[in-house]
């Protein structure tokens, strides 16, 4: 844990630079297609926006500005930084939910069907079709399922982002095939992992005796199987929670959604920098935190512990 | 990045080591080439196997067995498939087929280069990380960390949208995204090798880095790193189409699968086609990658297998 | 769709009557108390009735809801029904009152505008004379974001008679005034200092029939009736949603679905939504033409010869570009698009003079010029999907005469930066609406930045300069007919820019949405008077 804040810091460093490396600024966006402004005007604008500071003073000002939650305001719109995520993070956050309780809610029974009747044609249908899920590009999908749903359904989702405080099922509507297309990949391995880990299990002498002794087999499944499935599974979304971030930022541009990926891909294409900075190391943070999160779960989890009871 | 990609990182950070499959002997050499024919063995391998060479043959032969410009605007747009042109035609009346082909060289070409450029970086680090630990392995393991910190997709959006959209620059920001990895991994295999007792043994008594360096470590590590190699080629393939897709890749008029996806879509209800040809080309060709490298994982490298 | 052809000042009184009978804006000498602008009789089903709300489809965020100097279209489309200017035009694009119930033009460098009395800001100030001067001055020099414009007229100063009168002393004779006023694009009024009083990127503060609730960046702009607008009974919706949606499925769908009501779609998606019956969908050429330029500098580019621009011109096919980009929808277009009233070189003498296609004449200009074996050249383009495609058609057509062309999609910040500095070999985009058609040649004019960046030192052509000046100067609106015919006969003869096609632009609204007209700008201006009908 300790190691991690000289990391993180190192990574706020790398962004900033990053982003400070790109070509063209920020001026030119704020001109659109057919104006320009003087030379002097866009001094004058870039003072204004503090970018004639020398590098360690404005990254001064962006690390302390983080750290007291004022990620200062977009370049363009002038809004607060902190107010445009505060919109963006919970559509984000919706999609990567959903997604993954989708994945485990039907990719774990989906891995237990496939591992019981194994072999048999639902095991093998369920593994092909695992491994089309691993395959298909998730924004693909997206396409697919809104040329499927406009065209032959007539419907696409709502246009304009439904909180789900205000209108539950109006919104689960709205949010079900982003989160479906994000979901698919970790769905696949879900399966396969809870089908691999469970024949493992299925195999050991303890489980023979257990049901050598008479109890059933779905109890044998539920008490030790799963919960030997679990960890691997845990493993697997910490794993790909990297993924689910990348892909939901693709999704939001394919369906629209105002979401924190979104906000990224157009403010790097407008060259709004604060939001770009704040953006990523949003993003990056979060990525941090649940891959700990995941670390300790993983620990305490840990199937050595659970043998000894 | 694939979820293999994602495990086979975590495993390394978990363990830090990847012991070899067996011990550097004379058959070495040939033991990763057995283990490639048993994967294609296989069912699962030799259809993989298969559908790759499928879209590497198209991609080269692709030119010469369907001489079609891809930038030709010689046809009625929007066509449905037809003798003509066997996929269609697309909103500028250009042939589908020769830009799905020309889109099979791109693929290839960034998944190919952004991977060795990740391989090249990950070796150098990797390696000299094991031999010479110390310091010089606690900060470039450090650096590592840091990018690390960032998810895949989301730095090479900041890397390729920063320094300007074009292939070249997808492929170092890709190949930038993936170098961590390697050079984990390897570090971990170098270092289980560095450790074992003859090759200690050798150290002491006065052989070279160098000489250990090419003689055990690398060919011990080649079973993993072919894994590597095929996980990460399919997940370059795949983020190069997401990029292309948002704006930042392949610019036209060059077609990339990808930059035709986002072309389609304002066309979908018109030509559909346009939307589905280059999918299923990623997919196929995904799918390939993804059959192959879960067998060679089987055959080549029985920590990995145990992953999944 | 009629132009309103503005003349510059001093017109005398027959001359006003003359140009009454003319598709044309009426400048009159003495002050014209027109009848206030009600409720217009409906062609279509029943009366109009207040109440209600519609979505509206834009095609990009606002960036910023900054009122001076922004050249974006993207936030027209909200400012122009939040702000509003001294005039406005009709359905025609005839001139008519706006913030200005009258005003008079006593001699060729004077302006006096009678403001309306007891118009309120959406703040509850009243409107004066002050906040006019300080609007005009700010459109003159916009502080950041803004950046300076070429279309401000040359009004030397404002002064404030009274109140209610505002005078503008101009620097030479101009036009320009009422229609940059009418365009509303660059001449929004606001209170008097409202950029200190709040940070204009994000909340507003107009005269216009919507108020800013909420803006919620690249997603919507949530807008709501102002109840004390002016134009009592306007507007007849209480709420509009601005609703961002770069994606066309996403409009298609929207419209379709009946969850966006109104929206711009390109000709293949108006071939998509013809059979639905819950759509109308109307059409017409938009004023953004598409243009080929390129920088002259006297940097010795092959194509400073103008037997090579001559070839380019004649190795491009528009037909194809026409039949490809646009399936069939779009017209040719000369410096003046044809939208533009009958100000534009007619279509027959485009088709038949001026832009024919002919590979072999390409070809022996080439060869005359000394480049049969071609050049190289990049070719920036704006990544919006049609002005790509047409890049992508001219770098196909020109290989015919060895040209090649390498096609450099930049975003629009770099492009629009590219393009006010002159940095760029050659680039393709579309121009836009103009208050006046001098504003068409202004690129010509020694005078403006345009000039000074793509043509200082290696363009120049004395007799455009001289009819350009004439064409500013002059208030006989035949004169100038002639005088803009034959500039643009010099223009498309020695082709410093290559003016391609002008596109229709496809408006869709639900059956539901009454009486929405259709704005040439391609903005949503005439909303106030649209009604819907549950």
């Amino acid at each position: 844990m300790g190691q991690a804040i000289p990391t993180l810091l190192g990574m706020t460093v790398l962004i900033f630079l990053l982003v400070r490396l790109l070509p063209g600024d920020v001026t030119s966006a704020m001109t659109g297609a057919e104006g320009g402004g003087t030379a002097e005007q866009n001094e004058a604008l870039l003072e204004s926006l503090g970018l004639k500071d020398p590098l360690p003073v404005q990254y001064w000002n962006f690390l302390t500005g983080m750290l007291n939650g004022d990620m200062g305001n977009s370049y363009l719109s002038g809004l607060p930084i902190s107010q445009i995520l505060g919109n963006a993070i919970p559509i984000t956050l919706e999609i990567t939910i959903l997604a993954t309780l989708f994945a485990v809610v039907v990719g774990v029974p989906l891995g237990v069907l496939s591992a019981v009747k194994r072999n048999t044609a639902p095991d093998v249908g369920i593994r092909i079709g695992g491994l089309f899920g691993l395959s298909i590009p998730h924004f693909w999908f997206g396409i697919l399922a809104l040329l499927l749903t406009s065209s032959v359904f007539h419907w696409v989702p709502q246009v304009t982002w439904i909180p789900i405080w205000e209108d539950f099922g109006g919104n689960l509507l709205q949010m079900a095939l982003p989160s479906l297309a994000v979901s698919l990949s970790l769905l696949a391995a879900i399966m396969r992992m809870t089908r691999t880990s469970l024949l493992e299990v299925l195999g050991e002498d303890y489980v023979r005796t257990a049901k050598a002794k008479g109890a059933s087999t779905s109890r044998v499944i539920t008490r030790h199987a799963l919960r030997n499935a679990l960890v691997p599974v845990i493993t697997l979304i910490g794993a790909d929670i990297g993924n689910l971030m990348g892909g939901a930022a693709v999704i939001e541009v394919v369906f629209g959604l105002p979401g924190v990926g979104n906000t990224l891909v157009q403010a790097t294409f407008l060259r709004d920098y604060p939001i770009v900075q704040s953006t990523a190391v949003f993003l990056a943070l979060v990525f941090v935190s649940l891959n700990l999160v995941v670390d300790l779960l993983y620990k305490t989890l840990d199937p050595r512990i659970e043998y000894a009871s | 990045m694939t979820v293999s990609a994602t495990i086979a990182k975590k495993l390394a950070d978990d363990e830090g080591v990847v012991p070899p499959k067996k011990p550097a002997v004379k058959g070495a050499r040939l033991a990763w080439t057995r283990g490639f024919i048993d994967a294609v063995r296989n069912p699962l391998g030799a259809v993989g196997a298969a559908v790759l060479v499928l879209v590497v043959l198209s991609a080269v032969l692709g030119p010469v067995l369907w001489p079609v410009s891809y930038s030709a605007q010689d046809y009625t747009r929007l066509m449905p498939p037809s003798p003509l042109n066997p996929l269609g035609t697309d909103e500028l009346g250009r042939d589908v087929l020769s830009r799905l082909i020309h889109g099979a060289q791109v693929s290839l070409q960034v998944g190919a280069v952004s991977v060795s450029i990740a391989l090249v970086v990950g070796l150098v680090v990797g390696v000299l990380a094991a031999f010479y630990g110390g310091m010089l392995d606690l900060i470039l393991m450090r650096v590592t960390d840091i990018f690390f910190a960032i998810p895949g997709l989301v730095l090479a959006i900041l890397i390729s949208g920063l320094l300007g959209p074009t292939r070249t620059n997808v492929m170092m920001a890709i190949g930038i995204v993936y170098a961590p990895t390697f050079a984990r991994v390897i570090r971990g295999a170098a270092l289980s090798i560095i450790n074992l007792p003859y090759v200690d043994a050798a150290r002491t008594l006065g052989v070279s880095d160098g000489r250990i360096m090419l003689r055990h470590v690398f060919r011990n590590i080649q079973g993993t790193l072919i894994v590597l190699c095929t996980i990460y080629i399919s997940g370059a393939i795949l983020t190069e189409a997401a990029l292309s897709f948002l704006g930042l890749g392949t610019q036209p008029p060059e077609p990339s699968w990808g930059s035709m996806l986002k072309d389609s879509m304002t066309y979908m209800r018109l030509s559909p086609g346009l939307a589905i040809f280059p999918g299923v080309a990623i997919m196929l060709t995904i799918l390939g990658l993804n059959f192959l490298g879960d067998s060679l994982r089987d055959t080549l490298d029985p920590k990995m297998r145990d992953a999944h | 769709m009629k132009n309103a052809a503005i003349t510059g000042a001093g017109i005398t009184r027959r001359a006003a009557v003359q140009l009454g009978g003319l598709a044309g804006f009426a400048l009159l000498m003495t002050s014209c108390a027109s009848p206030e602008a009600g409720p217009k009789a409906t062609t279509d089903s029943g009366k109009p009735r207040s109440g209600g709300s519609v979505v509206v489809a834009v095609s990009g965020d606002p960036v910023s809801l900054a009122p001076f100097g922004m050249t974006n279209i993207t936030g027209a489309y909200d400012k122009n029904l939040v702000y509003e200017s001294l005039v406005s035009w009709d359905e025609e694009m005839n001139v008519i009152p706006g913030l200005a119930t009258s005003w008079e033009v006593p001699d060729e460098k004077t302006y006096i505008f009678h403001l309306r009395e007891g118009v309120k800001f959406h703040g509850g100030e009243e409107l004066t004379a002050e906040d006019v001067k300080y609007s005009f001055e700010s459109q003159k020099n916009p502080p950041p974001p803004g950046t300076v414009t070429t279309f401000f007229p040359k009004i030397e100063r404002i002064e404030v008679i009274d109140p209610l009168t505002v005078k503008f002393v101009m620097g030479q004779a101009d036009g320009t005034v009422l229609g940059y006023c009418a365009w509303l694009r660059y001449s929004y009024i606001c209170p008097k200092g409202m950029y200190d009083a709040l940070n204009p990127s994000n909340a507003a503060n107009g005269t216009g029939p919507f108020r800013v609730d909420k803006y919620v960046p690249n997603d919507h702009v949530a807008l709501s009736k102002n109840p004390e607008y002016w134009d009592k009974g306007l507007p007849y919706v209480d709420a509009v949603t601005m609703k961002v949606l770069a994606e066309v499925q996403s409009v298609l769908t929207g419209l379709t679905s009946g969850s966006v009501d109104i929206g711009f779609v390109d000709a293949d998606s108006a071939v998509v939504l013809a059979g639905d019956p819950n759509l109308k969908i109307e059409k017409t050429p938009t004023a953004a033409f598409r243009e080929l330029e390129f920088t002259l500098r006297g940097k010795n580019e092959p194509w400073a010869d103008v037997r090579v621009r001559q070839a380019i011109n004649a190795a491009i096919d528009r037909d194809v570009i026409i039949k490809n980009v646009y399936a069939g929808e779009a017209l040719l277009s000369s410096k003046i698009p044809p939208s533009y009233g009958d100000w534009g070189t007619p279509e027959s003498e485009l088709r038949s003079k001026y832009q024919v296609f002919d590979l072999d004449k390409a070809m022996s200009l080439m060869k005359d010029a000394g480049f049969e074996d071609g050049f190289d050249v990049t070719l920036q383009s704006q990544t919006v999907p049609d002005i790509l495609q047409v890049a992508q058609v001219l770098a196909e057509q020109l290989k015919a005469i060895n040209i090649r062309v390498i096609v450099q999609p930049l975003e629009i910040g770099v492009f629009g930066e590219n393009n006010a500095t002159g940095n760029f070999d050659w680039q393709v985009t579309r121009r836009g609406m103009r208050g006046d058609p001098s504003q068409y040649l202004s690129d010509f004019d020694p005078s403006t930045s345009t000039y000074q960046s793509w043509f200082e030192g290696g363009y120049a052509n004395e007799e455009l300069t001289a009819l350009i000046a004439d064409g500013l100067a002059e208030s006989d609106t035949a004169k100038r007919h002639e005088i803009y015919l034959k500039a643009q006969d010099i223009v498309m003869t020695e082709w410093p820019l290559v003016p391609l096609v002008a596109p229709m632009q496809f408006q869709v609204t639900r059956s539901r949405v009454q009486d929405m007209a259709i704005d040439v700008d391609g903005t949503y201006r005439y909303l106030p008077k649209a009604w819907v009908a549950s």
